[in-house]
């Protein structure tokens, strides 16, 4: 085995090997769950007095925003937390950097390992809320099914560039409570700061985290599409080689 | 700088200094195959710091070190290869079970398959522990999981930190026969204490090591044929170079 899959594998079992990170799968199926019955309750009543049919169950669409923009973001602070803070303070980076892999390998490891596990759990989540609503809701046709299959897919290049803010962060930490506050802190600052001032939803990678509906919706000109590319490349470039050179020159 | 082939470990003018001061400075010696060098030293006199600058966990900001003839900064999967570590407390993932962290290590080697990883739990006598998880361990259980850590690879060169910490009687007996196995095998090992009275009892070679500078550097006959003891010999060097600070 290379050093880099060894690299993987290893932080990969170690992610799935916390409970926690299960729990956190089963809260978003059941979340699903509590929503389609909950918009199926309301539908009918909607129905029965209102005399027309709304669908409230979540759609694969519906539900992406949410998981998207809360629970996705922090299940990435919380597994970079624990595979580069924790693993830091409690001396178990020690472990692995005493074998032979090179630190850069090592790394890219790591952030491999949580778009892994956030790639499942999207899984999950597009899987549970499909069948939900085919079960529950207006059934989607084949074409809306792939439409937001696609939606799903694109979400990961964004999500791998806050994983690497993150682990920039997470390098910089020397607890996992400081490391996660800030993390928070930074991305509500990231995400109210577009509200105020328009011009930082230009500029900051944040706003690019739902960038699906621009890919997938009327589509907007090619030279805009660049100008986005662009943005979400540059950011991952700069925040992974950033990462890696810290991460290199770290000393545990 | 010329590097013998029989050698394991060379280290030249190997110099780690901290924000603080504290660290090494100029460090040179080398192992054989076989030998065995017990670093003496008081807390914080450097001998962790010489270590984790071998095991790559610190810089050296100057001078070399070559393990089986690689470079350790620029052929360090080459160099890391032939290493097994037990550094301070031992380095292990509380929510994983002792099989697990071997795993982990083991699939950094090629051929370390589940049969080595149970020689080496059943070796350190915790193979009837293999599948509970590191949190319900004591301290002396870590510290035979973290021999196994750093024995999986067969290493060439072992590199033990204060390995009796938390053991009892027959750990510290167990780590003896360890060292002894290892030694035997052809493998050059690197042992600190601050006891010297367990150096004594499974070295060949013996340096002290104060206050960031290695002060002598001698076998373990040559010492005994001139002080009673290895404690003797470490305070005679200590005692010299504080003279010797004094002095100058």
């Amino acid at each position: 085995m290379s050093a880099f899959s060894a690299a993987y594998t290893g932080e990969l079992s170690k992610l799935i090997k916390r409970k926690k990170y299960i729990v956190f799968i089963i809260i978003g199926l059941v979340i699903c769950l509590l929503w389609a019955l909950i918009g199926s309750a309301l539908s009918g009543l909607i129905g029965r007095h209102g005399g027309f049919f709304i669908s409230l169950a979540p759609t694969p669409m519906g539900a992406l925003p949410f998981f998207l923009q809360v629970l996705i973001p922090l299940l990435i602070f919380m597994s970079i937390t624990d595979l580069i803070t924790t693993e830091g303070a409690e001396h178990t980076m020690k472990a692995i950097l005493c074998r032979p892999v090179e630190r850069w390998k090592l790394y890219s490891g790591k952030l491999l390992a949580v778009m892994t596990y956030v790639s499942i759990y999207l899984a999950c989540v597009f899987i549970i809320s499909t069948v939900l609503n085919q079960l529950l809701g207006r059934p989607l046709n084949l074409s809306e099914i792939f439409t937001a299959f696609i939606s799903y897919m694109l979400t990961l290049p964004t999500l791998a560039v806050l994983a690497t803010f993150a682990a920039l962060v997470a390098l910089v930490g020397r607890s996992a409570t400081l490391t996660m506050l800030s993390l928070v802190a930074l991305y509500l600052m990231m995400s109210i700061l577009p509200i105020i001032f328009p011009i930082f939803g230009e500029l900051l990678f944040t706003s690019y985290i739902g960038w699906y509906r621009l890919w997938i919706g009327a589509r907007p000109a090619a030279p805009r599409l660049i100008h986005m590319l662009i943005i979400v490349i540059g950011y991952g470039t700069v925040f992974f080689i950033a990462g890696s050179l810290l991460f290199e020159r770290k000393e545990y | 700088m010329e590097l013998k082939t029989e050698e394991i470990l060379k280290l030249e003018g190997v110099t780690k200094l901290y924000k603080n001061g504290r660290g090494v400075r100029d460090i040179s010696f080398s192992l054989a195959p076989g030998e065995v060098l017990g670093l003496l030293g008081p807390n914080g006199s450097g001998k962790t710091t010489t270590m984790k600058a071998i095991a790559g966990l610190v810089y050296p900001g100057a001078g070399s070190i070559q393990v089986c003839g690689a470079d350790a900064l620029t052929r360090h999967e080459e160099a890391m290869s032939h290493i097994g570590a037990l550094i301070e407390a031992p380095a292990l993932y509380e929510h994983l079970t002792a099989y697990e962290n071997l795993r982990l290590a083991a699939r950094f080697y090629k051929n370390i398959g589940s049969e080595r990883i149970s020689e080496v739990l059943k070796m350190v006598d915790m193979d009837l522990y293999k599948n509970d998880k590191v949190h319900t361990f004591s301290l002396g259980m870590r510290q035979r999981v973290g021999l196994a850590l750093a024995l999986i690879s067969e290493p060439k060169l072992l590199i033990l930190d204060e390995p009796a910490n938390g053991l009892d009687i027959e750990g510290m007996l167990y780590v003896r026969d360890v060292i002894k196995a290892a030694s035997d095998k052809g493998a050059a090992v690197l042992i600190s204490s601050h006891l010297a009275g367990e150096i004594q009892q499974c070295a060949n070679k013996a340096a002290v090591i104060h206050g960031g500078n290695l002060l002598a550097l001698k076998s373990m006959d040559e010492i005994l044929a001139s002080f009673e003891s290895l404690e003797e010999f470490f305070l005679s060097e200590v005692e010299k170079s504080r003279r010797g600070g004094e002095v100058s």
